[in-house]
């Protein structure tokens, strides 16, 4: 969930005060969906836990693309870099980067930044299957959450459209 | 100590346990052992973390193909989701063939979540969705993908069999040398079901000129394939050759007079005391399936249209000339039967036929005119008959036949209250209805339970929505 704590648009987990979920779904929202509100964010040295304080909007479905910062993937990943030296216990870190691409050695993906090879994080590979179609994008930007092992790809934004993890 | 001294000088000494190593510069840490260790831990630990993940030697270079098609809209890509999820085949295969004709294919990204739909449908849904199928394929394995709109001499093998067996058929109308040529020099690389659908084509514009091939391949070790061949000599021998099975034939044929007032010929097919009721329709399909109309006709004296005449009372001499009339596209021949044998589609379902690629949507749709007369039906057709139809005609059926049926008792009585059933028959019949009665089908269906019916009606919308896409 994409909110403006401060001055610029940062992941967060929600952990409060999130509709609750109804039916099949899996969840109260689903990826793409857009509202107005506040959030207050945990004390911490990298805030990223937040409740809902309110909300001004309902979701309303949007097709219109993720703002998902300036950076690569390698500004993506120094930020965890940096979270990490902040927070030594931190286990799952979002990172939203543009221009990368992903890659494949056998069996194994990797999210490699478009413009070289500098950076290679795995991907989960349960993921094989569904990113395969990914492999002949040659560049998205996208979002996704690294455990310090490999990543697990939630959305990418491409000429074809929009990818999201099932 | 920086992460290099950690990782360079601390871990080995960590990982071998301190045996080899007094460990001097590990118990600098801490004020004793026990907290110099713990910190040495920690702090090696944590500086792995800061380790970025190795980067490949090489990564593998993609090769997806060239696909003209247009990718499906997204406001139909979910509706089709929900529609193929636990839908029936028969609403699958609906779907694909819009997609054939629409020149349409689906969005790549869906391709995992209709990875079962892609596998049975790949040659009408694309380039993409071929090379999707065989993704995991050893290369040596893998055939190219290649879709053109133009198939030539030169690059006819390169399609899938669907098209090549269109092209094989054009070129057999205009230039039989010609298409005979290039399918003795493909023969040898063509699997068995390619053999079947190709030397199929031999039908149109078969002469003498033919014979010299037939006969080099009379032993060919696929048995489907031998059966053409002996097929397509006993056509080019005519009735002067010696036809074994046809001799056969005629041994179970009994002739006799029939008429009060004014004798008329009659046949009877008598079958073998060894063939089950339930085999009937296989033997049949066996005894008959290198005999031709024009041989048959010969051997009992009259033409094609008396024959049906003398076979009036007896069903299973009709349906044996069904299933040649239907071989042989004799519309005229079987139109005749099926008024005698209105359930011969019924029994054609039983037997496990090969797709019939030979007939073009012209010849399809006369043939199933001719094979389907609802207004004589008295039993309900079984509901695989359905399935096997919607088969056979691969897209919906001509607007004067389906109109019968959806005012046919057979389809009204499904729609009562009180009957009760799954959803697979609804979707049959929506797949196989022509656009110009979706409104029709749809004002019956809407009494029905949203069960029984939401399938169906879903299958509607998006057909609708597929052939409207420009």
């Amino acid at each position: 969930m994409a909110g403006e704590p401060r001055r610029r648009s940062a992941p967060s987990c929600a952990v409060d005060f999130v509709p609750v979920a109804a039916g099949q779904t899996r969840g109260a929202y689903r990826t793409g969906e857009r509202m107005q509100g506040t959030l207050v964010f945990y004390p911490s040295a990298r805030p990223l836990r937040a409740l809902i304080k309110e909300l001004n909007s309902p979701a309303q479905e949007s097709d219109s693309e993720f703002t998902l910062g300036d950076g690569d993937l390698l500004t993506a990943y120094s930020e965890h870099e940096h979270a990490l030296a902040a927070i030594p216990w931190l286990s799952v870190w979002p990172l939203a980067f543009r221009d990368a691409r992903l890659r494949r050695n056998g069996k194994n993906f990797y999210l490699c930044s478009a413009a070289n090879d500098e950076l290679a994080l795995p991907l989960m590979s349960s993921q094989a299957d569904t990113t395969l179609p990914l492999l002949a994008v040659e560049r998205f930007s996208g979002f996704g959450l690294w455990d310090g092992y490999a990543c697990r790809l939630c959305l990418a934004q491409t000429p074809l459209g929009r990818w999201v993890a099932e | 100590m920086n992460t290099q001294d950690l990782g360079g000088k601390l871990l080995p000494i960590l990982l071998s346990g301190a045996r080899r190593n007094s460990g001097e510069e590990l118990l600098k840490l801490g004020p004793d052992r026990a907290h110099s260790l713990l910190r040495a831990l920690s702090l090696t630990g944590q500086s792995l973390r800061f380790k970025r993940p190795p980067v490949p030697a090489e990564f593998a270079v993609e090769h997806w193909p060239r696909d003209d098609r247009r990718i499906v809209p997204d406001r139909l890509r979910r509706p089709i989701l929900r529609l193929l999820d636990r839908s029936t085949d028969d609403t699958a295969r609906a779907v694909a063939l819009t997609f054939e004709k629409q020149r349409l294919r689906p969005h790549p990204f869906d391709l995992p979540l209709l990875d079962g739909f892609v596998r049975r449908y790949a040659d009408r849904l694309g380039a993409t969705a071929e090379f999707w199928v065989q993704r995991e394929t050893p290369a040596q394995q893998a055939r190219g993908y290649f879709e053109a709109d133009v198939l030539t001499a030169e690059n006819w093998t390169e399609s899938s069999i669907r098209p090549r067996v269109q092209f094989l058929k054009e070129l057999r109308k205009q230039d039989p040398a010609s298409a005979r040529n290039l399918l003795i020099r493909s023969w040898s690389s063509e699997n068995p079901d390619n053999r079947v659908h190709l030397l199929s084509t031999f039908q149109i514009g078969l002469s003498a000129d033919d014979h010299q091939f037939l006969e080099s391949i009379q032993k060919d070790r696929a048995p489907r394939v031998r059966a053409i061949v002996h097929r397509l000599l006993a056509a080019l021998s005519g009735t002067a050759g010696d036809n074994a099975a046809l001799n056969a034939c005629m041994e179970r044929i009994q002739p006799s007079k029939t008429g009060l007032l004014k004798k008329r010929a009659a046949l009877k097919l008598e079958l073998p005391a060894n063939v089950k009721e339930h085999d009937t329709n296989r033997w049949i399909h066996e005894q008959f399936s290198t005999v031709t109309l024009e041989q048959l006709a010969h051997a009992c004296e009259m033409s094609g249209r008396k024959l049906v005449d003398a076979a009036q009372k007896d069903d299973n001499l009709l349906f044996a000339l069904a299933l040649i009339a239907s071989r042989e596209k004799r519309f005229d021949v079987l139109d005749a039967i099926t008024e005698e044998l209105p359930d011969a589609w019924g029994r054609m379902s039983e037997l496990n036929l090969e797709d019939d690629l030979q007939r073009d949507h012209d010849e399809t749709t006369a043939w199933a005119a001719v094979m389907l007369k609802p207004r004589k039906w008295i039993p309900a057709s079984p509901f695989p008959a359905w399935s096997w139809l919607h088969h056979q005609v691969e897209g919906p059926l001509p607007v004067g036949v389906m109109r019968e049926i959806l005012a046919s008792k057979a389809w009204t009585e499904q729609l009562e209250p009180e009957t009760k059933g799954g959803s697979e028959l609804v979707q049959v019949i929506c797949a196989l209805c022509p656009p110009e009665l979706r409104a029709s089908i749809r004002a019956q269906l809407a009494p029905l339970e949203t069960d029984r019916k939401d399938k169906g009606w879903m299958l509607l919308e998006i057909l609708d929505e597929l052939e409207s896409v420009q």
